[in-house]
Order: structure tokens, then C-alpha cells, then sequence
């Protein structure tokens, strides 16, 4: 038999295999178990334990360890033995390193010839073919698992009806509510169990480059993912991925602390417009660094190789597991980028994570010194990037983290410096003209502009935030578009005094006039409405807003957007 | 964003509100002006010494010293 | 420097106690309590627990400056419960301040068991009700504890066990946490 596994069912001694078209097929194994023991014929004693042996392994330091490997014919032992001894490689799932074995990876081609199985094809970049589907069902308010309405998303085409009208089929599906009642699917994910913003086929994505199941992640944080994809890294090379790794910290003054305690470089811009102004981003910084530098719990302060002013060394004996996870996955993204969208788009995720998550308590291969070192270079690199920028004759106008404003000079020659002297890419967006705007009281806001890019479309930032009305959506839509039309700072002014007032006008009459959707806002996941008395849950049905309230709104944002 | 330490921006303001208590018991109401034109001005002078050992109290007396410059500038200019 | 809160009634009743501990349900009394004792007694070593905030270096510095003390403030930090008692163990120093031990609620035999298998005198803060929270296995193992009040311009530090004395409280203003101790401490402690 052949075609993409998309789903592994444990069994007793075996595991069942899932293809696309619901196409079933068991295939005989053992499932693997690691455990650090003195007593591993205690444990052997277990009935489910058909066979073990030690291996010679080694710790996240470098020092050999013996594990033993423990077959159990059936998975229930697992959690039992977990709970006697002490199981290490818990990450990646017992379940995908098992189909690793047997080479039958989620999302590949493979082909069964009896029990052998052989994987299939070269394409690595290519969508699975399999199908896979979205369905959500709508009420009168958006979104919501009760609607009767429904909007299907199948290979691309969009089907909207009545939930009773609903017959769908496919080998995944992510559904809400009662919608998950009526679709077919060999892997259901429920909307609103996820725990991360990727969709249907990120997922997809995700447990094809993580190897494991797409049931086993569905509802993974980005950090989970990130860790089974650094997990496979150390389990690969033999070395142990512990369950809980107690960190002891470098002892240090409470000044040496003080200098490396910091985040990004985060500057204030001067409020108000200005002209002809370009974007210069590095590219993905943080994984960058920490890829260029070789950042990994066990390479920082493992040997001197590079020393920094911080107090804190890197040794480059060994390529870090954190910067060989990381290297894969952005080789990865460049490639999907360009072929498919929105599977770039769920690798991008992983690696936005990947920094913060180097400095998290529970992180296993992160510390803290290392995190320190990344933001160490990133400030420095910025601030190296403003001086070329000088040097260059232009005018640096905001600078935030890993990316600057800059106007005037020369542009290429500074691109060109920059990406020579760090070795990193750069990309840049050049705009007509950029707002940078303030906080209510007129002060330098770091994250607030918005500007039309060349080509006429007008980007915010920091102006819409999350759970705003629609009504206040609505507006500054309306707004960015009637603004595109300015081609310069004081074409902008005069939209701005004109029709964006107008605009202003018509959206405070709206606030008395609207229609309920208009006054919706989604607060945690909940959408709510202010009414007279308060907010309340408009699941319960629309009763009615309170005007003034929406009309403060509207002018606080617009107080934001012109300083 | 550090872990342990606070803020620059927030331990600035904490600073800043001292400032004004103090110059208000004074009753000094030009310093009160300086004060506030400085604070105008201090997200400048922060950005500028992030990687600098500089206390926050010292941020600020920056920005006032350089509000101070400034009319000094204009005053010589008159 | 040795370990001290520089309010002579306390530091008395404290003595040469090896495992002292502090605990109050205000924070904000708590940590400018632990700053001004940590500037008096540097040179010392800390153990931050928690995943955030807890040490200000400013206000460190200035009250290093009032007490004219240079010593030198040595830190670490412990993130998740998991970490605590590695870094207790590890602060070879003889003086250890520890910041907020029962932080995650649980881990705790460890963490005891690391404070009293040190060598050198421990000085414990704890922001949360004790008789009520943390770890009670701590509560015997501390040879004084002391409740801090908040009294709005004043704070009481309240005696709850001692070996030496009987239950005791005693009254100051918060300034008085700013203050310089008194010539007569520094003669005793020396």
C-alpha cells in the first residue's frame, strides 16, 4: 500500500498507520522507552517490557551517560513506568520516535511492502496530498462553535451554507463546536483548543518538520514544537534530553547583572512626518545571532572560545543544538517562502520563539546567560548599523530591536556595508512618507507609525490593537485607505485636516447609528458589547450600546494618530 | 525588557514624579517648567545611553541640562 | 560585613542565629526591608527566587551610599521551583540573603535541606503569610522568624520565635529603613 501517513494509532505491538483517504494498515512494533537506572532488570520485569539494553549516551555537558532502552509491546507501561523511574527523552513523543524507526514520518510518501516500510519521493517541498479542510461556524456576532451558518475551506475553494446542509470529508480538518459533528476526518483539530496562531496546514507543516503526529501537537504551544524540533537535534546525536534540568546561575555582582539585564535596543522618535523615509530590517535577527554566534545553553561558557563584555563566553567545539535546530528550520522557510505562504508563515512562528524561548525557566535547552547573549549582540549590531548608517550621510530617524528608519545618504552602499560587516541579510521597505506617532500626551511612543509604502499601500503599527470595536477597525481602515492617496508629508497633513476628519465625523455619527456588529469587541477570546449599564457577553444577544463610549474610543485612537 | 531590574522607562518616571513633589512643596514654579520640559525630552536622552552605566536620575539631569543649554542658546541669540 | 537589618532591638534578638527569616504579606515593606539589609551587610551573596523583578540596583546603590558601605552585592537567580535548592547549595559564600524561597510553593524539602546543610548564616524573606503558606518544615528549621507589619507611616517587626526570647514587637518609621544605624551597632557587631 502507499500514500502520506497521516495519522499513527498505538497498539499492542503494533501501530496502525493512517494514509490519506482513511486507508488503514498495521504494521508489528515495540515501542521504545529511556530509562536512567541502576536496576534495569527490575524494571524488565514489567510484562509489557519485551526486551532492553544500555547505550551509551551523553549529558547536555558533554559527559558520557549509560540509559537504558526499554521495548514495551504496549504503550499503557509507559506512563507506568514513568511514574517509578526515572524516563528521560520524553521529547520527541515516544510515538513519533517509534515511526522514526520505521521510517513511516507524518506527512510523507511512503510505500508498505508487508512489514518493511520505504519513504518515498523527493519532494520536500510540495504540499502532502492529502486534503485538508477548515470549517467554522458564524453567528450574528462573528465567529462562534453555536452558529448555524457555516464557511468551509477545502483545497482552496470556499463552500458557505447552513450547518444541517454540511457533508464534508477529508484526512484533516480543523473544525469548531457542532461543526466537528458533521465532517468525516482521519485528524480533527478543535479551533478552540489551539494554542497557537497557526493554520490548518501550518499544523500540517509543523508535524511534518517536527516528525510527529499531527494529533500529538495539534494543541501545542510554539514552544513545544520548538523543543521536539531542538529535541531531535540532541536525540540524534546521542545526547540525553532530560525531563526537568535545574539551572544554577553564574555568580555575578548585581552590576554585571545590571549590564546584561536588558532587552533589545529600543529608541523614541521625534513625532511627526517624514519624508521619503526607508525600513532597513534584519532579516529573522535573533535566530541569526544565534546561529552566527553558535548560542546554546551548552555552548555558553563551556569553553572561551569567544569572550564578550558581558562576562559571558562561547565555545565553537561543537555546533550548539539550539543553532542546528535553527539553521534547519530557516533553511526551511526560505525555501517554502514563495512556494506556499502560509506553511512559511508556521515556520516563522517557530522561529520568532526561538529567542525568548532560550531564556525560559522550563526550557531545555536555554539558559539565561544565553538569552543575555543574544540581546548582547542584537544591541550591538543595531548600534553598529546606526553608525554605517552615519557614516553613509543618512539621518537616522527610529531604530527598534532589529530595525531602523533612516532617510537620505546612500541607501545601497549602507545595505551593503551592514550585510558584509554582520553577515546578516537585510531587507528594506521604502515609503513615500512615515508618521511617527506619540502617546496620548504627545511623547515619543517606540512603537506606533504608519506610513505609505512605495507603491501606495499604507501600513500601520501600533495604531490597531486587538480588541478594539469593529466600528474603530472600521475607521481606521478607512482611514489608511483615504490616506494612500498622499504622495508626500504635506499631502498627508491635508488628507489628514480633510477627509480624515470627514472620516472621523462619519464614525462618530456611526457610534449612535451603527448596526450591532459594528460595536462588537473581542476581549480574550469573548466578544462583548458596551452597553449602558457595562460590557456584556453578546453571545447572550445584541441589547444595545452605550454611544459615548465608542465615541471616546474613536477619538483617544484619532488623538493617537496625529500628534 | 529586563528580568530582574525595572524598567528604564518606568524607574525615569518614578524619578520624574519625585522631582515634581519636591519643586511643588518648593513652590518653585519655574523649576516646575523645566521639569516638565524636560520631560519632554528625556525618551531622547534614554534611547541614547541604553548601553551606557547611567542611573535613570542622571538621564534626567541630562535633559534638563539640556533644556537649560537651549534657552541659554536662545537668550545669547536675543 | 556580617548579616544585619541595622535596627538594634532586632540585630539583638537575632544574636549569631545561623537560619533567620523575615515574612510579610506587603511586598513593597518587605523589599525595602531586604534592599536595606542587603546593602548593610555587603559584602553578600543573594539567591533571587522567582521569574521576574525583585532586585533594584538603584535603590541598592543609594542606600549603599547612606550606609557607606562599598561591598560588593553578588547575585543569582533561580527561574522555576527546580532551580532553588542548586543555587542555595551553590553560594559557597558565608553569608547568604534569600529572596522569596517558597516562591513556587513546592520543592520545599529541598530547599530547606539546602539552606541547612550551608555552612554560613542565612537571612530569609518570604512574601507570603507563613503561619498559613511555605514550607513548615522551614518554620523549624529557622532559629528566629519575624513578622513584618506595614503601618502606614510606620511598619511593627513582630518576634515570632526566638530561642532566647519571648514573643516581642517592635515599632519604626519607614524613613527610618533609608536611615543610617546607629555607631553603637557597628562596635557590637564588630
Amino acid at each position: 500500500m502507499e500514500g502520506y501517513v497521516v495519522d499513527a494509532v498505538p497498539g499492542r505491538g503494533f501501530v496502525e498507520l493512517v494514509l490519506d483517504g482513511f486507508r488503514r494498515i498495521r504494521v508489528r512494533t515495540t515501542f521504545p522507552v529511556y530509562v536512567v537506572t541502576d536496576n534495569p532488570e527490575l524494571i524488565a520485569q514489567h510484562p509489557s517490557v519485551s526486551s532492553y539494553e544500555g547505550e551509551e549516551w551523553r549529558d547536555l555537558s558533554g559527559e558520557p551517560l549509560t540509559v537504558y532502552r526499554f521495548e514495551l509491546t504496549n504503550l499503557g507501561a509507559y506512563g507506568y513506568i514513568s511514574r517509578r523511574a526515572e524516563v528521560v527523552n520524553k521529547v520527541p513523543t515516544v510515538l513519533s520516535q517509534t515511526l522514526f524507526r520505521l521510517n513511516a514520518l507524518p506527512f510523507r510518501r511512503v510505500v508498505v511492502e508487508g512489514q518493511r516500510i520505504r519513504l518515498e519521493g523527493k519532494e520536500r517541498l510540495a504540499r502532502p496530498k492529502v486534503k485538508v479542510a477548515k470549517v467554522e461556524t458564524y453567528d450574528w456576532y462573528g465567529p462562534s462553535p453555536d452558529g448555524d451558518r457555516y464557511l468551509a475551506e477545502v483545497d482552496g475553494e470556499t463552500e458557505r451554507g447552513f450547518l444541517r446542509d454540511l457533508d464534508l470529508w477529508a484526512d484533516v480538518v480543523e473544525c469548531s463546536g457542532r461543526a466537528c459533528d458533521r465532517v468525516r476526518a482521519s485528524v480533527k483539530v478543535d479551533s478552540s483548543r489551539k494554542r497557537s496562531p497557526v493554520s490548518i496546514w501550518g499544523l500540517v507543516e509543523w508535524s511534518y518538520v517536527s516528525m510527529t503526529p499531527l494529533r500529538e501537537i495539534a494543541y501545542s504551544t510554539i514552544g513545544k514544537t520548538l523543543t521536539t524540533n531542538e529535541a531531535w537535534v540532541a536525540f540524534r546525536r546521542k545526547v540525553v534530553i532530560p525531563d526537568v534540568v535545574p539551572r544554577v546561575e553564574k555568580r555575578r555582582t548585581l552590576e554585571e547583572v545590571r549590564a546584561a539585564d536588558k532587552g533589545g535596543l529600543v529608541l523614541f522618535p521625534k513625532p511627526g512626518c517624514y519624508d521619503g523615509v526607508a525600513q532597513v530590517d534584519f532579516s529573522s535577527m535573533y535566530p541569526s545571532l544565534i546561529i552566527k554566534y553558535n548560542i546554546s545553553a551548552e555552548t555558553v561558557d563551556a569553553c572561551e572560545d569567544l569572550k564578550t563584555e558581558i562576562g559571558h563566553s562561547i565555545c565553537l567545539e561543537e555546533r550548539g543544538i539550539v543553532p542546528a535546530a535553527l539553521e534547519w528550520l530557516v533553511e526551511r522557510r526560505r525555501e517554502l517562502r514563495g512556494v506556499d505562504e502560509e506553511r512559511s508563515q508556521a515556520i516563522k512562528w517557530i522561529l520568532v520563539a526561538s529567542f525568548g524561548y532560550l531564556g525560559y525557566r522550563n526550557s531545555k535547552f536555554g539558559k539565561i546567560e544565553a538569552y543575555e547573549l543574544v540581546t548582547y549582540f542584537a544591541r550591538k549590531t543595531l548600534r553598529r548599523a546606526m553608525e554605517v548608517a552615519r557614516e553613509e550621510g543618512l539621518e537616522v530617524i527610529h531604530g527598534i530591536v532589529d530595525s531602523l528608519f533612516v532617510r537620505g545618504g546612500d541607501l545601497d552602499e549602507f545595505a551593503r556595508r551592514v550585510e558584509e560587516e554582520t553577515g546578516m541579510k537585510l531587507s528594506v521597505e521604502k515609503y513615500d512618507w512615515v508618521v511617527m506617532g506619540s502617546t496620548a500626551g504627545g511623547r515619543p511612543h517606540p512603537m506606533r507609525y504608519y506610513g505609505r509604502k512605495e507603491g501606495g499601500e499604507v501600513k500601520t503599527k501600533g495604531v490597531e490593537r486587538g480588541n478594539m470595536p469593529n466600528l474603530v477597525r472600521g475607521f481606521l481602515r478607512e482611514f489608511a485607505l483615504s490616506l494612500s492617496k498622499a504622495r508626500d508629508c504635506s499631502e498627508a497633513r491635508e488628507v489628514l485636516r480633510g477627509e480624515c476628519r470627514e472620516i472621523l465625523g462619519a464614525y462618530e455619527r456611526k457610534a449612535f447609528t451603527g448596526e450591532p456588529l459594528d460595536y462588537v469587541l473581542w476581549i480574550g477570546g469573548e466578544p462583548y458589547v458596551r452597553g449602558v449599564r457595562g460590557f456584556y457577553n453578546a453571545r447572550s444577544g445584541y441589547r444595545g450600546r452605550d454611544p459615548y463610549y465608542y465615541l471616546g474610543y474613536l477619538r483617544r485612537t484619532w488623538e493617537n494618530l496625529w500628534p | 525588557m529586563g528580568r530582574t531590574q525595572p524598567s528604564p522607562t518606568s524607574s525615569i518616571e518614578a524619578e520624574f514624579r519625585k522631582l515634581y513633589r519636591v519643586a511643588r512643596r518648593v513652590g518653585d514654579e519655574p523649576f516646575v517648567k523645566l521639569i516638565s520640559e524636560a520631560e519632554e525630552r528625556v525618551r531622547y536622552f534614554q534611547g541614547a545611553s541604553y548601553d551606557e552605566d547611567l542611573d535613570p536620575w542622571e538621564v534626567i539631569l541630562l535633559s534638563i541640562l539640556s533644556v537649560v543649554a537651549e534657552r541659554e542658546e536662545r537668550w545669547r541669540g536675543m | 560585613m556580617a548579616l544585619m537589618t541595622g535596627f538594634q532591638e532586632v540585630d539583638e534578638v537575632i544574636g549569631s542565629d545561623g537560619l533567620v527569616e523575615f515574612y510579610s504579606t506587603d511586598g513593597e515593606l518587605l523589599s525595602l526591608f531586604y534592599h536595606r539589609v542587603i546593602a548593610l551587610s555587603a559584602p553578600v551573596d543573594v539567591v533571587l527566587v522567582g521569574e521576574r523583578g525583585g532586585l533594584d540596583s538603584l535603590l541598592l546603590r543609594r542606600l549603599q551610599r547612606t550606609f557607606r558601605n562599598r561591598g560588593e552585592v553578588y547575585l543569582r537567580r533561580a527561574f522555576k521551583a527546580e532551580d532553588v535548592a542548586p543555587t542555595i547549595r551553590a553560594m559557597e559564600g558565608e553569608e547568604v540573603v534569600v529572596v522569596d524561597p517558597y516562591h513556587h510553593f513546592k520543592g520545599y524539602s529541598q530547599i530547606v535541606g539546602a539552606m541547612r546543610g550551608r555552612e554560613g548564616r542565612e537571612f530569609v524573606f518570604s512574601l507570603m503569610d507563613r503561619e498559613r503558606r511555605g514550607s513548615v518544615f522551614g518554620l523549624h528549621s529557622a532559629h528566629s522568624i519575624f513578622k513584618l507589619e506595614d503601618r502606614g507611616r510606620g511598619f511593627k517587626v513582630k518576634l515570632i520565635k526566638s530561642p532566647t526570647r519571648g514573643e516581642v514587637e517592635f515599632s519604626y518609621g519607614k524613613w527610618e529603613i533609608y536611615g543610617r544605624y546607629e555607631r553603637g551597632l557597628l562596635r557590637w557587631i564588630h
